[in-house]
Protein backbone atom coordinates (compact mmCIF):
# COMPACT_ATOMS: atom_id res chain seq x y z
CA UNK A 1 0.00 0.00 0.00
CA UNK A 2 1.18 3.25 -0.80
CA UNK A 3 1.57 5.99 1.97
CA UNK A 4 -1.55 8.03 2.87
CA UNK A 5 -1.35 11.70 2.17
CA UNK A 6 -0.97 12.72 6.44
CA UNK A 7 1.43 9.70 6.74
CA UNK A 8 3.28 11.58 3.46
CA UNK A 9 2.45 15.24 5.04
CA UNK A 10 3.55 14.22 8.56
CA UNK A 11 6.95 12.60 6.86
CA UNK A 12 7.50 15.93 5.10
CA UNK A 13 6.67 17.98 8.39
CA UNK A 14 9.48 16.32 10.20
CA UNK A 15 12.00 16.53 7.79
CA UNK A 16 11.32 20.42 7.34
CA UNK A 17 11.39 20.79 11.21
CA UNK A 18 14.52 18.48 11.68
CA UNK A 19 16.42 18.92 8.18
CA UNK A 20 15.58 22.27 7.17
CA UNK A 21 14.69 24.48 9.56
CA UNK A 22 17.74 24.53 11.68
CA UNK A 23 20.17 25.05 9.00
CA UNK A 24 18.94 27.98 8.18
CA UNK A 25 18.76 29.29 11.59
CA UNK A 26 16.97 32.35 13.31
CA UNK A 27 16.77 34.13 10.03
CA UNK A 28 13.53 34.71 7.93
CA UNK A 29 13.96 31.94 5.80
CA UNK A 30 14.53 30.00 8.97
CA UNK A 31 11.07 31.07 10.52
CA UNK A 32 9.64 30.40 6.96
CA UNK A 33 10.87 27.19 7.12
CA UNK A 34 9.52 26.56 10.43
CA UNK A 35 6.18 27.75 9.75
CA UNK A 36 5.59 25.30 6.83
CA UNK A 37 6.71 22.84 8.53
CA UNK A 38 4.00 23.64 10.98
CA UNK A 39 1.27 23.74 8.19
CA UNK A 40 2.72 20.74 7.00
CA UNK A 41 2.11 19.04 10.19
CA UNK A 42 -1.65 20.40 10.70
CA UNK A 43 -2.49 19.24 6.86
CA UNK A 44 -1.70 15.91 8.28
CA UNK A 45 -3.96 16.01 10.68
CA UNK A 46 -6.96 17.60 9.01
CA UNK A 47 -6.24 15.23 6.21
CA UNK A 48 -6.71 12.06 7.97
CA UNK A 49 -10.46 12.67 9.09
CA UNK A 50 -11.12 14.93 5.71
CA UNK A 51 -13.59 12.51 4.27
CA UNK A 52 -15.46 12.00 7.16
CA UNK A 53 -15.99 15.50 7.36
CA UNK A 54 -17.16 16.30 4.19
CA UNK A 55 -19.34 13.14 5.03
CA UNK A 56 -21.00 13.75 7.79
CA UNK A 57 -21.33 17.45 6.59
CA UNK A 58 -23.12 16.22 3.35
CA UNK A 59 -25.15 13.65 5.42
CA UNK A 60 -26.62 16.63 7.51
CA UNK A 61 -27.31 18.86 4.92
CA UNK A 62 -29.18 16.16 3.13
CA UNK A 63 -31.14 15.03 6.26
CA UNK A 64 -31.79 19.00 6.50
CA UNK A 65 -33.27 19.18 3.18
CA UNK A 66 -35.64 16.37 4.21
CA UNK A 67 -37.29 18.08 6.69
CA UNK A 68 -38.44 20.87 4.75
CA UNK A 69 -41.69 19.96 2.85
CA UNK A 70 -43.26 23.69 1.91
CA UNK A 71 -43.18 24.26 -1.60
CA UNK A 72 -41.04 27.26 -1.92
CA UNK A 73 -37.97 26.03 -0.07
CA UNK A 74 -38.30 22.82 -1.62
CA UNK A 75 -38.04 24.55 -4.92
CA UNK A 76 -34.91 25.91 -3.62
CA UNK A 77 -33.15 22.45 -3.08
CA UNK A 78 -34.13 21.09 -6.30
CA UNK A 79 -31.44 21.78 -8.73
CA UNK A 80 -29.13 21.21 -6.00
CA UNK A 81 -30.25 17.93 -4.76
CA UNK A 82 -29.94 16.78 -9.15
CA UNK A 83 -26.71 18.34 -9.35
CA UNK A 84 -25.45 16.50 -6.14
CA UNK A 85 -22.04 18.00 -5.70
CA UNK A 86 -20.98 19.77 -2.16
CA UNK A 87 -20.66 23.17 -3.61
CA UNK A 88 -24.54 23.13 -4.89
CA UNK A 89 -25.79 21.38 -1.85
CA UNK A 90 -24.06 24.63 0.33
CA UNK A 91 -25.40 27.06 -2.33
CA UNK A 92 -28.45 25.73 -1.51
CA UNK A 93 -28.15 25.94 1.98
CA UNK A 94 -27.30 29.35 2.12
CA UNK A 95 -30.47 30.09 -0.27
CA UNK A 96 -32.20 28.05 2.36
CA UNK A 97 -31.00 29.42 5.39
CA UNK A 98 -31.82 33.16 4.61
CA UNK A 99 -35.44 32.19 3.26
CA UNK A 100 -35.78 30.72 7.19
CA UNK A 101 -34.15 33.80 8.53
CA UNK A 102 -36.80 35.94 6.80
CA UNK A 103 -39.94 34.00 8.18
CA UNK A 104 -39.46 30.52 9.48
CA UNK A 105 -37.75 30.29 13.21
CA UNK A 106 -37.44 26.63 13.23
CA UNK A 107 -36.42 25.94 10.26
CA UNK A 108 -33.62 28.88 10.57
CA UNK A 109 -32.57 27.21 14.50
CA UNK A 110 -31.81 23.88 12.62
CA UNK A 111 -29.67 26.03 9.65
CA UNK A 112 -28.05 27.79 12.73
CA UNK A 113 -27.27 24.30 14.81
CA UNK A 114 -26.15 22.75 11.53
CA UNK A 115 -23.58 25.60 11.19
CA UNK A 116 -22.46 25.10 14.18
CA UNK A 117 -21.64 21.53 14.58
CA UNK A 118 -20.41 21.71 11.09
CA UNK A 119 -17.54 24.59 11.74
CA UNK A 120 -16.24 23.22 14.85
CA UNK A 121 -15.51 19.96 13.53
CA UNK A 122 -13.65 22.23 10.58
CA UNK A 123 -11.60 23.95 13.21
CA UNK A 124 -8.02 23.05 13.00
CA UNK A 125 -5.56 22.17 15.84
CA UNK A 126 -2.99 24.53 16.34
CA UNK A 127 0.10 23.05 14.99
CA UNK A 128 2.88 22.22 17.35
CA UNK A 129 6.31 20.96 16.45
CA UNK B 1 14.67 42.55 -4.95
CA UNK B 2 18.08 41.04 -3.69
CA UNK B 3 18.91 42.14 -0.31
CA UNK B 4 22.06 44.12 -1.43
CA UNK B 5 19.77 46.29 -3.62
CA UNK B 6 17.64 46.95 -0.72
CA UNK B 7 21.01 48.19 0.74
CA UNK B 8 21.90 50.32 -2.02
CA UNK B 9 18.73 51.86 -2.06
CA UNK B 10 18.67 52.41 1.67
CA UNK B 11 22.01 54.27 1.77
CA UNK B 12 21.26 56.73 -1.15
CA UNK B 13 17.92 57.85 0.73
CA UNK B 14 19.81 57.90 4.50
CA UNK B 15 23.09 59.83 2.60
CA UNK B 16 20.58 61.97 0.99
CA UNK B 17 18.85 62.92 4.08
CA UNK B 18 21.21 62.96 6.42
CA UNK B 19 23.57 64.71 4.24
CA UNK B 20 26.87 62.74 4.95
CA UNK B 21 27.74 59.28 3.95
CA UNK B 22 25.50 56.30 5.21
CA UNK B 23 26.49 52.90 5.77
CA UNK B 24 23.80 50.21 5.80
CA UNK B 25 24.47 46.60 7.33
CA UNK B 26 22.62 43.84 9.26
CA UNK B 27 19.69 43.53 7.00
CA UNK B 28 17.16 41.18 7.96
CA UNK B 29 13.43 40.49 7.57
CA UNK B 30 11.10 40.06 10.30
CA UNK B 31 9.26 37.31 10.11
CA UNK B 32 5.06 37.30 9.96
CA UNK B 33 3.56 40.41 8.97
CA UNK B 34 1.74 39.07 5.65
CA UNK B 35 0.51 42.58 5.01
CA UNK B 36 3.71 44.34 4.29
CA UNK B 37 7.32 43.73 4.29
CA UNK B 38 9.25 44.52 7.07
CA UNK B 39 13.05 44.94 7.49
CA UNK B 40 15.29 46.13 10.18
CA UNK B 41 18.87 47.37 9.97
CA UNK B 42 21.63 49.41 11.22
CA UNK B 43 22.79 52.52 9.57
CA UNK B 44 26.06 53.74 10.17
CA UNK B 45 27.49 57.06 9.70
CA UNK B 46 30.18 59.39 11.29
CA UNK B 47 29.45 60.67 14.49
CA UNK B 48 27.10 56.83 15.23
CA UNK B 49 24.83 54.29 14.55
CA UNK B 50 21.35 53.68 14.47
CA UNK B 51 18.65 50.74 13.97
CA UNK B 52 16.02 51.44 11.38
CA UNK B 53 13.19 49.69 10.24
CA UNK B 54 11.92 50.08 6.42
CA UNK B 55 8.62 48.82 6.10
CA UNK B 56 7.13 48.51 2.60
CA UNK B 57 4.35 46.85 -0.18
CA UNK B 58 5.17 43.31 -1.31
CA UNK B 59 4.01 41.91 -4.31
CA UNK B 60 0.34 40.60 -2.86
CA UNK B 61 -0.64 41.22 0.54
CA UNK B 62 -4.13 39.95 3.04
CA UNK B 63 -4.58 43.66 2.58
CA UNK B 64 -4.41 46.98 0.47
CA UNK B 65 -3.81 49.63 2.07
CA UNK B 66 -2.24 53.46 1.81
CA UNK B 67 1.22 54.02 3.12
CA UNK B 68 0.58 57.42 3.77
CA UNK B 69 -2.35 56.89 5.79
CA UNK B 70 -0.51 54.62 7.61
CA UNK B 71 2.88 56.95 8.15
CA UNK B 72 0.22 59.68 9.06
CA UNK B 73 -1.28 57.76 11.81
CA UNK B 74 1.51 56.67 13.20
CA UNK B 75 3.03 59.94 13.08
CA UNK B 76 -0.05 61.36 14.95
CA UNK B 77 -0.15 58.58 17.65
CA UNK B 78 3.81 58.53 18.56
CA UNK B 79 3.57 62.28 18.96
CA UNK B 80 0.50 62.14 21.19
CA UNK B 81 3.07 59.82 23.40
CA UNK B 82 0.83 56.46 22.70
CA UNK B 83 4.02 53.99 22.58
CA UNK B 84 4.37 53.71 18.70
CA UNK B 85 7.98 53.34 16.52
CA UNK B 86 8.78 57.25 15.41
CA UNK B 87 7.91 57.54 11.48
CA UNK B 88 11.11 59.08 9.81
CA UNK B 89 10.32 59.24 6.01
CA UNK B 90 8.18 58.77 3.50
CA UNK B 91 8.62 57.22 -0.16
CA UNK B 92 5.37 57.31 -1.82
CA UNK B 93 5.24 56.30 -5.35
CA UNK B 94 8.26 53.67 -4.39
CA UNK B 95 11.24 54.76 -6.41
CA UNK B 96 13.41 55.19 -3.20
CA UNK B 97 12.58 51.81 -1.48
CA UNK B 98 11.64 49.96 -4.89
CA UNK B 99 7.94 49.94 -4.22
CA UNK B 100 5.90 52.23 -1.44
CA UNK B 101 6.98 52.54 1.85
CA UNK B 102 8.77 54.65 4.88
CA UNK B 103 11.28 54.21 7.52
CA UNK B 104 10.92 54.39 10.59
CA UNK B 105 13.13 54.21 14.06
CA UNK B 106 13.78 50.57 15.72
CA UNK B 107 12.46 49.65 18.90
CA UNK B 108 15.13 48.18 20.65
CA UNK B 109 14.46 44.82 22.59
CA UNK B 110 10.77 44.14 21.74
CA UNK B 111 9.22 41.14 21.41
CA UNK B 112 6.06 40.65 19.10
CA UNK B 113 3.60 37.18 20.42
CA UNK B 114 2.66 34.87 18.08
CA UNK B 115 -0.87 34.10 17.86
CA UNK B 116 -0.28 30.59 18.60
CA UNK B 117 1.75 31.42 21.53
CA UNK B 118 0.49 29.86 25.09
CA UNK B 119 0.40 32.21 28.27
CA UNK B 120 3.21 34.53 25.75
CA UNK B 121 3.23 37.36 28.64
CA UNK B 122 3.71 34.93 31.58
CA UNK B 123 3.25 35.83 35.50
CA UNK B 124 3.13 39.20 34.17
CA UNK B 125 0.65 39.80 31.49
CA UNK B 126 -1.61 41.52 34.04
CA UNK B 127 1.12 44.22 33.86
CA UNK B 128 0.86 43.74 29.54
CA UNK B 129 -2.74 44.18 29.87
CA UNK B 130 -2.71 47.51 31.80
CA UNK B 131 -0.41 48.50 29.61
CA UNK B 132 -2.02 47.69 26.33
CA UNK B 133 -5.66 48.50 27.11
CA UNK B 134 -4.48 51.96 28.71
CA UNK B 135 -2.64 53.05 25.33
CA UNK B 136 -5.92 51.36 23.58
CA UNK B 137 -7.80 54.01 25.49
CA UNK B 138 -5.59 57.20 25.01
CA UNK B 139 -5.91 56.19 21.07
CA UNK B 140 -9.48 56.73 21.65
CA UNK B 141 -9.65 59.76 23.29
CA UNK B 142 -7.95 61.44 20.77
CA UNK B 143 -10.55 63.81 18.73
CA UNK B 144 -10.03 63.08 14.90
CA UNK B 145 -8.66 66.37 13.42
CA UNK B 146 -9.16 67.78 9.83
CA UNK B 147 -5.95 65.95 8.86
CA UNK B 148 -6.91 62.49 10.24
CA UNK B 149 -9.99 62.81 7.98
CA UNK B 150 -8.15 64.25 5.08
CA UNK B 151 -5.47 61.01 5.15
CA UNK B 152 -7.23 58.35 6.76
CA UNK B 153 -10.58 57.07 5.54
CA UNK B 154 -13.62 57.91 7.44
CA UNK B 155 -16.11 54.70 8.31
CA UNK B 156 -19.05 54.26 10.40
CA UNK B 157 -20.46 50.67 11.42
CA UNK B 158 -22.28 50.83 7.83
CA UNK B 159 -19.46 51.51 6.08
CA UNK B 160 -16.72 48.88 7.70
CA UNK B 161 -19.90 46.60 6.82
CA UNK B 162 -20.11 47.06 3.82
CA UNK B 163 -15.76 47.10 3.18
CA UNK B 164 -15.88 43.38 4.22
CA UNK B 165 -19.13 42.70 2.37
CA UNK B 166 -17.26 43.54 -1.10
CA UNK B 167 -13.90 42.20 0.08
CA UNK B 168 -16.01 39.05 0.22
CA UNK B 169 -17.82 39.29 -2.65
CA UNK B 170 -14.50 39.87 -4.68
CA UNK B 171 -12.46 36.76 -3.18
CA UNK B 172 -14.39 34.10 -2.20
CA UNK B 173 -13.73 31.02 -3.81
CA UNK B 174 -16.58 28.89 -2.88
CA UNK B 175 -19.91 28.95 -0.80
CA UNK B 176 -19.76 30.82 2.14
CA UNK B 177 -22.54 29.46 3.97
CA UNK B 178 -21.68 31.45 7.48
CA UNK B 179 -20.32 34.73 6.30
CA UNK B 180 -24.03 34.96 4.10
CA UNK B 181 -25.84 34.17 7.74
CA UNK B 182 -23.50 36.54 9.62
CA UNK B 183 -23.92 39.67 6.82
CA UNK B 184 -27.68 38.92 7.22
CA UNK B 185 -27.72 39.75 11.16
CA UNK B 186 -25.14 42.30 10.82
CA UNK B 187 -26.76 44.53 8.19
CA UNK B 188 -30.35 44.19 10.12
CA UNK B 189 -28.66 45.40 13.31
CA UNK B 190 -26.37 47.83 12.65
CA UNK B 191 -25.72 49.56 15.97
CA UNK B 192 -25.67 53.83 16.75
CA UNK B 193 -22.27 54.85 17.39
CA UNK B 194 -20.98 54.10 20.68
CA UNK B 195 -20.05 57.85 20.89
CA UNK B 196 -18.12 60.19 18.80
CA UNK B 197 -15.51 58.62 16.36
CA UNK B 198 -12.13 58.12 17.24
CA UNK B 199 -8.96 57.11 15.97
CA UNK B 200 -9.01 53.24 15.10
CA UNK B 201 -5.84 51.26 14.81
CA UNK B 202 -7.76 48.53 12.44
CA UNK B 203 -5.42 45.81 13.77
CA UNK B 204 -4.93 46.43 17.36
CA UNK B 205 -4.01 42.66 18.54
CA UNK B 206 -1.94 40.44 20.17
CA UNK B 207 0.84 40.22 17.75
CA UNK B 208 0.96 44.03 16.75
CA UNK B 209 2.54 45.10 19.72
CA UNK B 210 5.87 44.48 21.29
CA UNK B 211 7.09 44.04 25.06
CA UNK B 212 10.02 44.12 26.75
CA UNK B 213 11.47 41.37 28.72
CA UNK B 214 9.59 41.99 31.71
CA UNK B 215 6.48 41.59 29.26
CA UNK B 216 5.59 45.24 29.80
CA UNK B 217 4.28 47.30 26.46
CA UNK B 218 6.53 49.21 24.35
CA UNK B 219 5.16 50.17 21.08
CA UNK B 220 1.93 49.23 18.89
CA UNK B 221 2.73 48.03 15.32
CA UNK B 222 1.31 47.37 12.18
CA UNK B 223 -1.12 50.77 11.60
CA UNK B 224 -1.76 50.36 7.63
CA UNK B 225 -5.70 49.75 8.51
CA UNK B 226 -5.90 52.73 10.59
CA UNK B 227 -9.13 54.77 9.79
CA UNK B 228 -11.95 56.96 11.12
CA UNK B 229 -14.68 55.12 12.82
CA UNK B 230 -16.01 53.69 16.07
CA UNK B 231 -13.21 52.10 18.63
CA UNK B 232 -15.61 49.47 19.45
CA UNK B 233 -13.93 47.98 16.82
CA UNK B 234 -10.81 47.87 17.66
CA UNK B 235 -12.20 46.72 21.64
CA UNK B 236 -13.65 43.85 19.71
CA UNK B 237 -10.78 42.90 17.53
CA UNK B 238 -8.24 42.85 20.29
CA UNK B 239 -10.78 40.80 22.72
CA UNK B 240 -11.62 38.02 19.73
CA UNK B 241 -10.81 34.81 20.84
CA UNK B 242 -8.38 34.31 18.06
CA UNK B 243 -5.87 37.01 19.62
CA UNK B 244 -6.54 35.48 23.21
CA UNK B 245 -3.81 32.36 23.29
CA UNK B 246 -6.59 30.08 24.64
CA UNK B 247 -7.17 31.83 27.47
CA UNK B 248 -10.88 32.58 27.51
CA UNK B 249 -12.04 35.22 29.55
CA UNK B 250 -8.68 37.47 28.94
CA UNK B 251 -8.23 39.29 25.76
CA UNK B 252 -5.15 39.47 24.28
CA UNK B 253 -4.32 36.41 26.73
CA UNK B 254 -3.75 39.21 29.77
CA UNK B 255 -6.06 40.71 32.24
CA UNK B 256 -9.68 39.39 32.80
CA UNK B 257 -11.94 41.12 30.37
CA UNK B 258 -14.01 43.30 33.31
CA UNK B 259 -10.47 45.01 34.18
CA UNK B 260 -9.43 45.41 30.85
CA UNK B 261 -12.57 47.45 30.29
CA UNK B 262 -12.41 49.63 33.45
CA UNK B 263 -8.96 50.57 31.73
CA UNK B 264 -9.73 51.29 28.66
CA UNK B 265 -12.87 53.59 29.72
CA UNK B 266 -10.86 55.39 32.41
CA UNK B 267 -8.06 56.00 29.58
CA UNK B 268 -10.66 56.64 26.95
CA UNK B 269 -13.14 58.48 29.02
CA UNK B 270 -15.94 56.41 27.26
CA UNK B 271 -18.42 54.00 28.95
CA UNK B 272 -18.59 50.54 27.44
CA UNK B 273 -22.27 49.63 26.32
CA UNK B 274 -22.46 45.75 25.95
CA UNK B 275 -25.44 45.67 23.55
CA UNK B 276 -23.06 47.55 20.71
CA UNK B 277 -20.28 45.41 21.53
CA UNK B 278 -22.05 42.70 20.91
CA UNK B 279 -22.77 43.94 17.17
CA UNK B 280 -18.97 44.52 16.91
CA UNK B 281 -18.28 41.10 18.36
CA UNK B 282 -19.92 39.78 15.16
CA UNK B 283 -18.56 42.02 13.10
CA UNK B 284 -15.19 41.28 14.40
CA UNK B 285 -15.09 37.66 12.95
CA UNK B 286 -16.68 38.75 9.88
CA UNK B 287 -14.13 40.89 9.28
CA UNK B 288 -11.69 38.12 10.23
CA UNK B 289 -13.28 35.72 7.54
CA UNK B 290 -13.19 38.49 4.83
CA UNK B 291 -9.49 39.08 5.76
CA UNK B 292 -8.51 34.89 5.51
CA UNK B 293 -10.92 34.65 2.03
CA UNK B 294 -8.83 37.27 0.66
CA UNK B 295 -5.56 35.49 1.64
CA UNK B 296 -7.03 32.41 0.30
CA UNK B 297 -7.69 33.97 -2.50
CA UNK B 298 -4.12 35.07 -3.17
CA UNK B 299 -2.84 31.75 -2.50
CA UNK B 300 -5.25 30.11 -4.82
CA UNK B 301 -4.47 32.48 -7.29
CA UNK B 302 -0.82 31.81 -6.87
CA UNK B 303 -0.18 35.40 -6.06
CA UNK B 304 1.86 34.91 -3.21
CA UNK B 305 4.00 31.73 -1.63
CA UNK B 306 4.12 33.00 1.24
CA UNK B 307 3.35 30.25 3.63
CA UNK B 308 1.98 33.57 6.19
CA UNK B 309 -0.93 33.10 3.45
CA UNK B 310 -1.61 29.80 3.62
CA UNK B 311 -1.60 29.59 7.16
CA UNK B 312 -4.28 32.48 7.24
CA UNK B 313 -6.58 30.25 5.04
CA UNK B 314 -6.68 27.79 6.90
CA UNK B 315 -6.06 28.10 11.12
CA UNK B 316 -7.57 31.40 11.48
CA UNK B 317 -10.49 30.95 8.54
CA UNK B 318 -11.79 27.89 10.51
CA UNK B 319 -11.80 29.65 13.77
CA UNK B 320 -13.54 32.62 12.84
CA UNK B 321 -16.14 30.55 11.11
CA UNK B 322 -16.80 28.41 13.93
CA UNK B 323 -16.91 31.42 16.37
CA UNK B 324 -18.90 33.39 13.98
CA UNK B 325 -21.63 30.35 13.87
CA UNK B 326 -21.64 30.46 17.72
CA UNK B 327 -22.12 34.04 18.06
CA UNK B 328 -25.04 33.44 15.71
CA UNK B 329 -26.62 31.14 18.30
CA UNK B 330 -26.08 33.51 21.17
CA UNK B 331 -27.64 36.48 18.84
CA UNK B 332 -30.88 34.21 18.25
CA UNK B 333 -31.48 32.84 22.02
Amino acid sequence: MSLTIAQSLRSLALGQAMMVAPALGESYEGKTAGTIAALLLMLADDAETRTARDNAARDALLALFETVQAETPRALLRDALADGSNKALWNAFIDLHAYADAGDAELAACCRVLLLEWTERERLRPPVL
Amino acid sequence: MPEHDLIGRLEAVLSAQRGTPVRVDSLSRFHGGAARETWRFVAHMEGGSEGLVVRRDPSSSLITTSRSAEYHVLRRAHSAGIPAPEPLLLDLDGRQFGSPGFLMREVPGGRAASPLDENPYGDTRAETGRGLFDALGRLHALTPDAADRDQLPVQDAAGRLAHWKAEIAAHATGPEPVAAAALRWLEANIPPASGPPSLVHGDFRSGNFLVDAGNRLLAILDWEMAHVGDPYEDLAWVTDPLWGHAMPGHPAGTLPFDEAISIWEAASGRRFDAGIFRWWQLFSAYQGLAIWISSSFEVANMRTVDPVMAFAGLYPYRAHNADLARLLMEVAK
